[in-house]
């Protein structure tokens, strides 16, 4: 895919002709390309020695493709400031809002462009598995580039392996990856996808139709969001969601953020490229 | 004989010639005619299932011939292989069928296709529509009023050049 949605010559640039495994594209107009490999930012250089500066071409070139030249279709995708390519990439969008009725409605004059190459890395999330074998409802936090979403995904296999049905709320078609529908990656044989689902849409209907032992999800975002954890919790079903924060104390010391203690017992922290590097259970700390 | 063998070619060749006006009359309906087809088409599939411009065309041009599904087609593989310019689009209705401002008012339409929101999409959609429509009625028109005649006044030449020749 990504082959594909890049112009040829910054994909020859980004990963050195194929060879390279890139996890993030920054492509800025007039700027040089930035690219991140297994999490360490670098301005590629081309044959001749000279760094790759990104023009407008560029970018409407991924752009065309990435909306598979319809971009009636992805408008709301787009003035979410995003849009969902094939194979679970996300590409981070800019430029310049345009307003109707009071809402922002589209983007226009693209300059920017963040192009996140979702990867699915099996036995990440070995730190988990006592969560799996005990499992209460949890959070997995970290800043944002820190591997969330693979760690939620690995996750999601390991409990579906476990015999839990799972629902996925799949917003943004980042966790699944799913092409026609079907799941891209090995999201596990007890696992039920609700595929460009807004979350809250989403809940009501994986909690109504699907009967799920839990229900998972990605950056969790504002008390809404919350709100709607809170009430699949009410109805007997657990959760599991990523949240963009530096640490767990932040998170709860955070006046929306806070209520997510009332429910959920593990926060899961991880560090650069992945790492578990704190697990809280609540329900130890109780005990103590 | 040899008058008669004559005669005989000048009516096959007059004949011939009625019927490639015909043929010109026809195919340039059924292509502008396909064209206002596909607006139309667009139209519906946007508004109701925002499915994607590759999916639609291909929709469409599925059980269509001749040369508006040739455009089509070429429009297609235009759409899957990336990123394309106006002139792409300029060379995928490149026929003698279509003047050189149809050609240009299509090429824009191509081109313009999928890169604004479905409102301005369906605006602009719209006033493709109201330029190309009175051409494919005019086309239509004349196809009744003069390819039929064509064929029949190059059958009645090829006959008078039998007759004088035999």
């Amino acid at each position: 895919m990504l082959e594909k949605l890049l112009p040829e010559k910054i994909y020859d640039v980004a990963t050195g002709g194929g060879g390279r495994i890139v996890t993030e594209i920054r492509m800025r107009v007039g700027k040089p390309l930035s690219v991140a490999v297994a999490g360490r930012y670098f301005n590629p250089i081309d044959e001749y020695g000279h760094l790759y500066e990104v023009t407008r071409e560029d970018v409407d070139h991924v752009l065309g493709v990435a909306t598979k030249h319809s971009l009636y279709a992805v408008n709301s995708q787009l003035a979410g400031g995003y849009l969902s390519c094939d194979e679970g990439i996300r590409i981070g969008v800019s430029g310049e809002g345009v307003y109707k009725g009071g809402r922002l409605f589209t983007l226009k004059n693209v300059s920017s462009l963040c192009i996140r190459v979702p990867a699915q890395i099996f036995g990440c999330a070995s730190a988990l598995e006592r969560i799996v074998k005990d499992f209460g409802n949890t959070v997995i936090l970290s800043p944002p580039g820190y591997g969330k979403t693979t760690m939620l995904r690995e996750f999601v296999r390991l409990l579906s392996q476990s015999g839990k049905n799972v629902v996925v709320i799949d917003e943004r078609n980042e966790l699944s990856a799913s092409v026609n529908g079907v799941s891209g990656f090995d999201l596990g044989p007890n696992t039920d996808v609700l595929l460009f689902s807004s979350k809250k849409g989403g809940y009501a209907d994986a909690v109504r139709s699907l009967r799920p032992d839990l229900v998972a999800t990605d950056e969790i975002f504002g008390a809404e969001e919350i709100d709607c954890l809170e009430d699949i919790f009410r109805c007997g079903v657990n959760v599991v969601a990523t949240v963009h924060a530096k640490n767990t104390l932040s998170l709860l010391e955070n006046k929306v953020y806070g209520r997510l203690a009332k429910f959920t017992r593990y926060f899961v922290e991880l560090g650069e490229l992945g790492k578990v590097t704190k697990i809280i259970d609540k329900e130890v700390i109780k005990k103590c | 004989m040899l008058r008669l063998l004559l005669g005989a070619a000048l009516f096959v060749c007059c004949g011939y010639a009625g019927y490639a006006v015909n043929a010109h009359y026809r195919k340039r309906s059924n292509l502008l005619d396909g064209i206002v087809g596909y607006i139309d088409a667009l139209d519906k599939g946007i508004s109701y299932l925002q499915s994607t411009l590759c999916e639609l065309t291909k929709a469409y041009s599925a059980d269509k011939k001749g040369d508006c599904a040739a455009i089509l087609s070429a429009y297609v593989r235009l759409l899957e292989q990336g990123s394309f310019s106006k002139e792409d689009c300029m060379k995928t209705v490149a026929t003698r069928l279509l003047t050189g401002y149809e050609k240009s008012v299509v090429a824009d339409m191509l081109f313009s296709l999928g890169k604004s929101d479905y409102d301005t999409q369906l605006s602009d959609l719209a006033k493709f529509r109201a330029v190309l429509d009175p051409i494919a009625q005019t086309s239509k028109q004349n196809y009744k009023k003069y390819g039929g005649l064509s064929f029949k006044l190059g059958i009645l030449a090829g006959l008078a050049a039998l007759l004088i020749a035999a």
